[in-house]
């Protein structure tokens, strides 16, 4: 499985928003493994908004609560621009609103597996 | 309506019993206090054949009673009205002296003097029972006519089975809405504590994926990431025994520190400014307390006989409140500053300084390596940064 999205994603540039330092770090690795060219990671949105206007992320990885903010302007602009994201969190379902709930949601602590599945899905499906 | 006269004897007997039959079904299955009371005063003035009737509730912090509930009074009263709890008013007096007080003409009353809300009501003649409760009297049901009349003893016995019933509603309801005031805490407690493990879990994942396994035996790499995981849960245990969430920064460095400094607890000096930690800051100032001492234990000051460690920390006043720690090693070996970037230096560097808001360096210095890390005291009461 690894063989195949090392060539799925391999090369994608992948934005992550993520304020908990130590876990942006795991999931940069985590892209960095598959091939990825990670954008970020920065914690919070106006960061984000400026390196989606700057760098041209393929896709993204957005935490949903930032420090007395949400992703929920990222979203937004990454829907705006036809890029697909997906969202992590440790809060249920639910919680989630607006923009941030249509997208494919993945529990906090994250399951690499499921994370390599939903980003290449994202991507192939996103291919004109 | 004149007051109580045209019944017979009979027919107020049978509209009484009728009341406390109507009022104690209504006061079992109604779950409101307000509703429970206003129906009691209702009921009340229809058997007694009195217009004006009401609960004075007793607010012992206030030194007064409220005019919790009644009928038939003009806006504004109920609800609002108080008077003293003293001896002054007929409620007071009732229940100062904890029994039914009968005024059959309030114009030659000495007892109590007629607060003026009676007097504005046209009010001549009063009774007061007392409505009990589980610790202290809730209040007094008081019914006034307009008339002197001389409420008998049928008229008091049957005021005090109804306050008798209202009280045990009262409770039930009290108790009813204590208990669902502590289901509803309790599930945004077990929501919170969900979360919150969620997020810890997530840590323990990065701190187990982001632990090289690069040049390491597995028994190394098992010692490596269980030593990070107890310096995480040190400071998760503080903030656990803590009744405020927030962690003394002096007692988890002895926590985390013990293991080299037992013996010799100068291998490493700890001096440090009381402040509080917040959850959030706890968690990194005790992981990187962790890898200083792992790794000068390995390369450093304290792997040598001599060696020795400085720690300390104190606040400064620049923008707001700020931290500034210092980790001195001396008389250790040469250091040499390593040659990539291990998960140790990531974390002290890196992590920290963006976890904390705050700058932090690693300096090998010749007498030894030193620690700089300077970050804003965490004013705020929550850990509610990331989910």
């Amino acid at each position: 499985m690894t063989g195949d999205l090392h060539n799925e994603l391999s090369g994608r540039r992948i934005l992550v928003v993520e304020d908990e330092r130590l876990i942006a770090l795991d999931i940069q690795d985590i892209l960095k493994r598959w091939g990825c060219t990670v954008i970020g990671p920065v914690a919070t949105a106006t960061e984000a908004l400026a390196l989606i206007a700057d760098e041209c992320p393929d896709s993204a990885i957005l935490d949903v609560h930032l420090d007395g903010e949400t992703s929920e302007p990222i979203a937004v602009a990454l829907q705006a621009s036809g890029r697909p994201f997906l969202v992590i969190t440790a809060y249920p379902r639910s919680h989630l609103t607006g923009t941030l709930s249509v997208a494919p949601l993945l529990s906090k602590p994250v399951d690499e597996k499921k994370l390599g599945q939903e980003l290449s899905t994202l991507i192939r499906d996103a291919r004109p | 309506m004149t007051d109580g006269q045209t019944q017979t004897v009979e027919e107020s007997l049978r509209a009484q019993r009728a009341a406390l039959a109507d009022f104690g079904l209504f006061a079992f299955q109604s779950d409101d206090i307000d509703t429970l009371l206003h129906r009691a005063c209702e009921l009340v003035s229809a058997a007694l054949n009195v217009p004006l009737v009401k609960v004075l509730e007793h607010l012992p912090d206030r030194g007064e009673m409220l005019i919790r509930s009644g009928v038939n009074w003009e806006p504004g009263v109920v609800g609002h009205e108080t008077f003293g709890d003293n001896e002054d008013s007929p409620g007071g007096y009732a229940l100062r002296a904890d029994q039914p007080v009968v005024s059959a003409d309030l114009s030659v009353e000495d007892r109590f003097r007629a607060p003026d809300v009676l007097l504005r009501h046209g009010v001549k003649s009063v009774v007061n029972v007392i409505i009990a409760g589980e610790q202290a009297p809730f209040g007094v049901l008081e019914v006034d006519a307009r008339e002197p009349r001389n409420f008998g003893g049928d008229d008091i016995a049957f005021l005090r089975t109804y306050a008798n019933l209202l009280a045990a509603a009262i409770e039930r309801v009290r108790a009813h809405d204590a208990l669902r005031q502590s289901a509803r805490e309790q599930g945004v407690l077990a929501r919170e504590l969900g979360h919150r493990v969620k997020n810890v879990l997530g840590l323990i994942r990065a701190l187990a994926s982001l632990t090289s396994a690069e040049g390491r035996t597995a028994e190394e790499f098992r010692g490596a990431f269980i030593d990070r995981l107890q310096a995480l849960s040190a400071a998760e245990s503080l903030v656990f025994e803590s009744s405020d969430e927030r962690v003394d920064p002096l007692a988890l460095a002895h926590e985390v520190l013990a293991p080299y400094r037992q013996g010799d607890p100068k291998k490493i000096a700890i001096e440090g400014a009381s402040v509080r930690l917040s959850p959030r800051q706890a968690r990194m100032f005790g992981l990187a307390l962790h890898e200083l001492a792992t790794n000068a234990a390995k390369h450093g000051a304290i792997g040598v006989a001599q060696g020795a460690v400085r720690l300390g920390w104190h606040l400064e006043e620049i923008n707001g409140r700020r931290i500034s720690l210092t980790w001195q090693e001396v008389d250790g070996p040469e250091i040499i500053p390593p040659k990539r970037t291990g998960f140790g230096t990531r974390l002290l560097e890196d992590v920290v300084a963006h976890e904390l808001r705050g700058k932090a360096e690693l300096l090998y210095e010749r007498r030894g390596l030193q620690y700089r890390l300077e970050f804003p005291v965490d004013e705020k009461d929550d850990d509610g940064r990331s989910a």
